[in-house]
């Protein structure tokens, strides 16, 4: 076992959550449930998760392409319900990378996902602001999403 | 112990969600080498206080602004209160840990305030500067636990950047990463 084939088990599970958020941007628009307000939104949030999963593939050494299908919440019925989601899985997906932090060991490796991280927290924000929330709830991520 | 101290203060809710235990083997043992003293780290969240405490200051400049509109400064003083939480508990854990706090040092010029989307701009313009630091303290922090708490802390000023952003017009998401 080598500190780079533990970063890479680490990277592997954080990959596939930026698949998932990927798949959930790509069903999402697919569905026609986004106002053409809400559709670049959506298109600009996917993009990022692609490029983040780039980097952290490049960081692993590569890894394997994404799955075929991922779970969704059953009650995708309106904008609001899709936006309300969305910020769920992201701010679901966002601790799951902070929490992987205190386990990777490259100091590089590390920073790539920190970098992830913060624009994921605005991901969070921005989704909150549509939803016509406080888009910073809390001094701390590790505060979760607060009220 | 004196270590563990000094994460637990720094960010005992950040350690406690972390769930995966640190694999143990020989080989990742060497790759981490020993226990690190709580110097190095002590340095480095050291230096995250004097830089919180300028963004505290910055904030608070700004907030005395008489041109500001009422939902524009009551985010201000949110934000300014996030980096006092910020100030709080990097200080409470140098203290814990038996470091002393950082000497105040000038902060530089103050935020230009002409005008509310000056004002906004400059105070936008303070988080990426800070993101950038917390985030090159990331690579240097000598453990994960504290790359976690870091990067916790770093979130939230990307978070408040990117309001600022969009008060003042602009894409409230500018870049797919931090960058440094």
């Amino acid at each position: 076992v080598t500190a780079a084939s533990e970063d890479a088990k680490v990277l592997a599970l954080a990959i596939d959550r930026e698949d998932r958020m990927v798949f959930f941007y790509k069903t999402v628009l697919a569905t026609g449930r986004l106002t053409p307000a809400a559709q670049p939104l959506a298109r600009a949030l996917s993009s990022n998760h692609q490029a983040h999963r780039a980097a952290l593939a490049d960081a692993s050494g590569g890894v394997g392409t994404p799955r075929d299908a991922y779970p969704l919440p059953a009650d995708l019925n309106d904008e609001t319900a899709v936006v309300r989601r969305a910020a769920e899985i992201e701010e679901s997906g966002m601790q799951a990378h902070l929490k992987a932090l205190a386990v990777l060991i490259a100091p590089a490796v590390r920073t790539v996902l920190a970098s992830i991280v913060g624009v994921q927290a605005q991901h969070v924000t921005v989704l909150r602001s549509w939803q016509r929330l406080d888009p910073v709830p809390g001094a701390f991520l590790t505060d979760g999403l607060g009220s | 112990m004196r270590r563990r101290s000094f994460l637990t203060a720094l960010g005992a809710a950040a350690v406690a969600a972390c769930t995966r235990a640190e694999p143990a083997t020989t080989t990742i043992a060497a790759t981490r080498g020993p226990a690190s003293p709580p110097t190095g780290d002590a340095a480095l969240i050291g230096r995250a206080v004097v830089r919180e405490r300028a963004a505290v200051a910055a904030y608070a400049v700004a907030a005395a602004s008489p041109l500001l509109t009422a939902p524009v400064k009551a985010r201000v003083e949110a934000f300014r209160a996030h980096h006092e939480a910020h100030v709080a508990a990097f200080t409470r854990a140098l203290e814990l840990a038996g470091h002393r706090r950082p000497d105040d040092l000038p902060v530089g010029p103050p935020p230009a305030t002409e005008s509310e989307i000056v004002t906004i701009e400059a105070l936008a313009g303070v988080e990426t500067a800070l993101m950038t630091f917390h985030l090159d303290n990331v690579g240097r922090a000598a453990t994960g636990e504290l790359a976690m708490t870091v990067t916790s802390v770093l979130g939230v000023e990307a978070r408040h950047a990117a309001v600022l952003r969009a008060l003042a017009g602009g894409d409230a998401i500018t870049s797919p990463f931090v960058a440094p």
